[in-house]
């Protein structure tokens, strides 16, 4: 059984989707890129 | 925007090819676009210089020169007069009064219309800025010298103007609605505040000069002259003259109190688009725990609002926080300090968009009954037929509920395309390298996206 009656309350959650996507990629991209740079460093070191 | 219920008896928009919300994954897939084709194409920076040319001299002495100035100037003042004349005399019936739709709807929201197309033209009719210029010529002319002024505080920037405006819009939308606890702000109240006003700016102006209080303190000016920083026409040294669009904005917030009132105007629109639908159970439900607590209904519904006019002043200011101490990650950033005021401009196009999308639908209504029985009859009181238009009425089949919603959609996306547009410009000046440029605005991409959103959110529920 699903509150289907209330699944209007929900509605702002189908606009949040786009964000995270971005934020995400955003993430990803800063976590990647730190990464890069450890390796690039650790590299160096050896 | 709740003095007048006109803008909730709105039908909700039908047959719509998709479902509101995927047209808020379809505004941020052309930001994302747009943010990718910026990264490729935009290499430098391009409204960092104004490229201003003056106009024709003739044209610019009759737009501008002394004798508009005066004929703008006592029209301003007379408006101003009668303005307070209405809400005392005229009907306590909001919408059949001059005073309340001239007050909050032609010049709040007609300004920054006009300012965005024509510039700053609120210059021209700000009677408050011509009462105390004629003052201070008649000072002059009578004392042999000019008024001596105080020297304004710096440090305190364009603060008076954020915190006037959020009070303005507090009358509006949190004291005139109460939730329809009350009948919202009366006519008198209008023309009481209007009266407060206008005797607060003229002992700012004759305590720290008519010009500096324009520019910093003065409410209306400053909000008006934002919006006029993205159009194309600007006047420089009494010349009028034309500007690349959006260049103007790019110096504007320098001064500290700037970024607080862009955040502000998108706030406020935000608060009034939610108080009836997004927000309304939960400013319900503080209302009642306050009441709980011995407020009574009034008050507590004020108090509730008030809470969560705040919590959106905060909000918005924290997700710009975001995107800048974000983009202070990025190797090459400027001071943090240097980010945050350097990327406020970008905020006026979300602003005006947010403003525009949020009461399309309310201005296009409520300016014909301005121009139309407001203008023949404006006491209200069926005595008066000036112009044959008294028994006009609004006609509320003039624009649909779609073409409202697409209105809306498309008036969201251009404002945060432009809004994206300043940002990667303004990084492409501050990094140097477009790599790095391009980098760094990932995080007002995502600043973008998430106004985008919400704002689209705010409009379908305002609208269902």
């Amino acid at each position: 059984m699903l509150p289907l009656a209330h699944v209007g309350h929900w509605t702002w959650a189908l606009y949040l989707p786009p964000l995270l996507i971005v934020v995400g990629s955003i993430l990803k991209t800063t976590l990647t890129e730190r990464r890069r740079k450890q390796q690039a460093v650790s590299e160096d070191l050896g | 925007m709740s003095l007048l219920p006109l803008a909730h008896a709105l039908p909700a928009p039908e047959d719509l090819p998709i479902p509101a919300w995927l047209f808020a994954w379809g505004a941020s897939i052309v930001l994302i676009v747009s943010f990718f084709a910026l990264s490729i194409g935009w290499r430098e920076p391009r409204f960092e210089r104004e490229r201003w040319r003056p106009l024709g001299a003739g044209l610019s002495r009759a737009l501008v020169g002394l004798p508009a100035q005066v004929l703008c100037g006592a029209v301003s003042v007379f408006l101003l007069g009668f303005t307070v004349y209405a809400g005392l005399r005229g009907t306590e019936a909001p919408d059949r009064n001059f005073a309340i739709t001239f007050v909050f709807i032609t010049v709040w929201l007609g300004f920054p219309l006009l300012s965005v197309l024509l510039g700053d033209v609120f210059r021209a009719f700000n009677p408050w800025r011509a009462i105390g210029r004629v003052v201070g010529g008649a000072f002059t002319a009578l004392a042999g010298q000019r008024p001596a002024h105080l020297t304004y505080p710096e440090a305190l920037g364009r603060w008076p103007a954020a915190i006037g405006l959020l009070a303005f819009v507090w009358l509006e939308i949190v004291y005139g609605s109460s939730g329809g606890l009350t009948a919202g702000v009366s006519p008198e109240t209008t023309a009481f505040a209007v009266f407060v006003y206008s005797a607060y700016t003229l002992a700012m102006m004759s305590l720290f000069g008519v010009e500096k209080w324009c520019k910093r303190g003065e409410v209306f000016a400053v909000y008006f002259g934002m919006f006029a920083q993205l159009g194309s026409f600007g006047v420089k040294d009494g010349r009028l003259g034309v500007r690349r669009p959006l260049s103007a904005a790019t110096s504007w917030a320098t001064l500290p109190g700037s970024v607080a009132i862009a955040i502000a105007s998108i706030a406020t629109t935000s608060f009034d688009g939610g108080q009836e639908g997004a927000f309304k159970d939960a400013i319900t439900k503080v209302a009642e725990w306050l009441g709980d607590i011995g407020l009574g209904p009034v008050g507590a519904q004020r108090l509730s609002s008030t809470i969560f006019l705040l919590l959106c002043f905060a909000g918005v200011w924290l997700v710009y926080l975001i995107g800048v101490r974000g983009m202070s990650t990025v190797g090459g950033a400027p001071p943090l300090k240097k980010l945050r005021s350097g990327f406020a401009h970008t905020l006026i196009p979300i602003a005006f968009a947010y403003l525009a999308a949020h009461y399309f639908s309310f201005f296009v209504f409520q300016e014909q009954a301005q121009f139309a029985y407001l203008l023949s009859d404006p006491l209200g009181t069926a005595t008066t037929d000036l112009f044959g238009t008294a028994s006009w009425s609004v006609d509320y089949q003039a624009i649909s509920a779609n073409m409202i919603w697409y209105v809306q959609v498309g008036t969201l996306i251009v404002g945060h395309v432009i809004a994206l547009t300043l940002a990667h410009d303004r990084a492409t000046a501050y990094w140097g390298n477009y790599r790095q440029a391009a980098r760094s605005q990932y995080w007002m991409l995502a600043v973008m996206v998430a106004f985008t959103c919400f704002g689209l959110y705010l409009l379908s529920v305002a609208n269902g």
